[in-house]
C-alpha cells in the first residue's frame, strides 16, 4: 500500500440486514479517528462488522488494508485479523489463562518474537495504556476496566494499523472513558493506529479530535467534526441529542 | 388399505428425511475433524507453549487422570468375564482356541468399547462443556479477532490429546483384563490357568496390533471429534450446552459402536 492512501474504504455500503435507502461511501486514513453514534437499533454495530471485514455486505463493498473483504478464504481472513483488529462489545478474554498470558497469547501464537521478549513487550505495552492490577489474576477475577484494557492490549500487541470496537465504554466511568481517550490519543499520534468505534457516550465523541459518523432511521451521515455535527439542522440528530441530554445551545 | 398408503408414503418421507440427515451429519463432522487436522501446523504448533500444554493436559485428563478407573473396570471385566469365559472353554477348546478367545474378544473388542465408553462419559462431556461455554462467552470469537485459528489452536491438540488417551488406555485396559483374568483364573479357580500366560503373549499378531491400535486412534478422533463439533454448534443460549453435551454423547457412542462393528467385519474377511 502507499504511504497516505486509505486503509478503509467502503464504497455504496449497505450492511446485511438493515433496511436502510441510504449506502455508505467512507475513506479512513492512518491516524484517523471514527466515531459511529445513533439511536438505538439503527445498525451500527452492523456496519462496524461489514467495515471491520466480520460480516458480508448485502450491498456495496469494502477495502481493507488493500484486500476486498467479502471472498476472501479462511488464511486471509485469519492474517487480515492481525492487522484490523477488532474488540466487540463483550471484549471477551480466554477465561482459562491468566491476564499476562491473555495479551502474550497472539503474539506467541503468529511468533512474532521469541516468547521472553513478546513477554517484555506485553508488560512494557500494559505499563503504556497505565494498566493497575494484578498480572497472574484470571479475567474472572478484574473489573470490567481491566478487562477492556486487557482486550486492547491483546489487540495491540501484534501493532495492528486500525481498531475496531464496539462500545469502547459499555459501563465505564468518566474517569475509565477519559483514560480510554488519552488513550487513543496517544495511539493515534505516536503508532498513527486508525480507530473507528461505535459509542454511545457523546461527551467522549465532543472531546476527542474525531470526525462523526451518525446513523439513523434514514441512513449514516458523515460529518468532519462534532461542531458540525451538533450544529445540523436535521430534526432527527436535534432530537437524537435532546434525548441524550445535549441540546443546540450547549452541544458544541 | 387405501387409507393406508398415505401413512406408508409419510413413513418413507420421514425415513427417507432421517437418512439424508444421517449421511449429511456424517460428511460435516468428517470434513470438521479433516480441517481441523489440515489447520495442524505440526511442529510450530507444538512449539507454541499455550498448544503444547493443550495437547498434554488433554492427556493427562483424558488418559492419565482416567488410569485408575480403566484399571478397576480392567480388573473387573478380567475376574467376571476373562475368568469365565476361560473356565467354560476348558471344557471343549484347546489351549490355542482358549488364548484367542480372549484376546479377540477381551482384549481386542471389550478393551476398545469399554475404554472409549469411558473416555466418551468423562471427556467428551467435559469437552463440550468446556468448549461450548468459550464459544457461549465468545471467547472464541475474541481468539478469531486476533487471527488465531480455532482449529489449529483448540480443536486439533484436542484432537489428538484423545486419540494417544484412547490407543493408550485401550492397551493398558486389554493388558489388565486379558492377563489380569487369566492370572485371577488361576488364582480363584485353579493354577493350571497360568500356563496360558505365555502363550496370551504371543496370542497377537502385528496385523491385529497394526488394527487394534488404527481402531482406537479413530475411535479418540471421534470422540473428540464429535465433542469439539458439537460444542462449537453453541449459539447464544446457556441451555443449547446441555442439549449439544447429549447430542455429543449419543451421537459419539452410535459412531464408535457402528466403526467397531466394520472393523470385527474388515478383520473377519481379511
Amino acid at each position: 500500500m502507499k504511504e497516505g492512501a486509505p486503509i478503509l474504504v467502503a464504497q455504496g455500503l449497505v450492511p446485511e440486514g438493515i433496511g436502510s435507502a441510504t449506502a455508505l461511501d467512507l475513506s479512513v486514513r492512518r491516524g484517523e479517528m471514527i466515531c459511529m453514534v445513533g439511536p438505538k437499533a439503527t445498525g451500527k454495530t452492523q456496519l462496524l462488522r461489514a467495515l471491520a471485514g466480520l460480516d458480508p455486505p448485502a450491498a456495496g463493498s469494502v477495502d481493507l488494508l488493500g484486500r476486498r473483504t467479502d471472498g476472501l478464504d479462511s488464511k486471509s481472513w485469519l492474517d487480515l485479523r492481525r492487522r484490523a483488529a477488532f474488540i466487540s462489545s463483550d471484549a471477551p478474554l480466554l477465561s482459562v489463562v491468566d491476564a499476562l498470558v491473555n495479551v502474550t497469547l497472539p503474539a506467541n501464537y503468529h511468533a512474532i518474537a521469541p516468547s521472553v521478549q513478546v513477554r517484555e513487550d506485553a508488560l512494557k505495552l500494559l505499563e503504556r495504556l497505565g494498566w493497575q492490577g494484578d498480572l497472574t489474576l484470571l479475567p474472572a477475577f478484574l473489573d470490567e476496566h481491566q478487562r477492556r484494557l486487557l482486550a486492547l492490549a491483546r489487540c495491540l500487541i501484534l501493532k495492528p494499523v486500525i481498531l475496531f470496537m464496539d462500545e469502547p465504554f459499555r459501563m465505564s466511568d468518566v474517569s475509565g472513558w477519559r483514560h480510554f481517550g488519552a488513550v487513543f490519543e496517544g495511539l493515534r499520534r505516536d503508532d498513527a493506529l486508525a480507530v473507528l468505534m461505535v459509542t454511545h457516550n457523546l461527551p467522549f465523541v465532543r472531546e476527542v479530535d474525531a470526525r462523526v459518523l451518525f446513523c439513523g432511521p434514514q441512513g449514516p451521515r458523515m460529518f468532519a467534526d462534532w461542531r458540525e455535527f451538533a450544529q445540523d439542522a436535521d430534526p432527527v440528530i436535534a432530537g437524537f441529542l435532546a434525548e441524550s441530554s445535549f441540546n443546540a445551545a450547549t452541544a458544541v | 388399505m387405501v387409507a393406508a398408503l398415505p401413512r406408508l408414503d409419510a413413513l418413507v418421507r420421514w425415513w427417507g428425511r432421517r437418512t439424508i440427515a444421517v449421511v449429511l451429519y456424517l460428511v460435516d463432522l468428517t470434513t470438521f475433524i479433516i480441517y481441523a487436522l489440515r489447520a495442524w501446523r505440526g511442529w510450530h504448533s507444538l512449539r507454541l507453549r499455550s498448544t503444547r500444554l493443550q495437547i498434554v493436559n488433554q492427556i493427562i485428563f483424558t488418559g492419565v487422570d482416567a488410569l485408575p478407573v480403566i484399571l478397576l473396570l480392567g480388573l473387573a471385566v478380567g475376574i467376571s468375564m476373562t475368568a469365565q469365559l476361560l473356565n467354560l472353554a476348558v471344557d471343549f477348546g484347546t489351549d490355542k482356541e482358549m488364548v484367542d478367545l480372549v484376546a479377540v474378544i477381551i482384549g481386542m473388542e471389550l478393551g476398545s468399547l469399554i475404554t472409549a465408553i469411558v473416555l466418551i462419559g468423562r471427556s467428551g462431556s467435559a469437552i463440550v462443556v468446556d468448549l461450548g461455554n468459550m464459544k457461549l462467552h465468545r471467547e472464541v470469537e475474541g481468539l478469531e479477532m486476533v487471527g488465531i485459528d480455532i482449529n489449529d489452536m483448540i480443536v486439533a491438540p484436542r484432537l489428538l490429546g484423545a486419540s494417544i488417551s484412547q490407543m493408550a488406555l485401550s492397551v493398558f485396559f486389554a493388558g489388565v483384563a486379558t492377563f489380569g483374568g487369566v492370572a485371577a483364573a488361576g488364582l480363584l479357580l485353579s493354577s493350571n490357568y497360568f500356563r496360558l500366560i505365555e502363550p496370551l503373549l504371543s496370542a497377537y499378531t502385528p496385523a491385529q496390533i497394526g488394527a487394534f491400535l488404527i481402531k482406537n486412534l479413530l475411535f479418540g478422533l471421534i470422540i473428540a471429534g464429535t465433542s469439539c463439533f458439537h460444542a462449537l454448534q453453541v449459539g447464544v443460549s446457556p441451555t443449547e450446552v446441555p442439549q449439544q453435551t447429549q447430542r455429543a454423547i449419543v451421537n459419539g457412542l452410535l459412531l464408535v459402536f457402528v466403526l467397531d462393528g466394520f472393523f470385527a467385519l474388515a478383520l473377519a474377511f481379511a
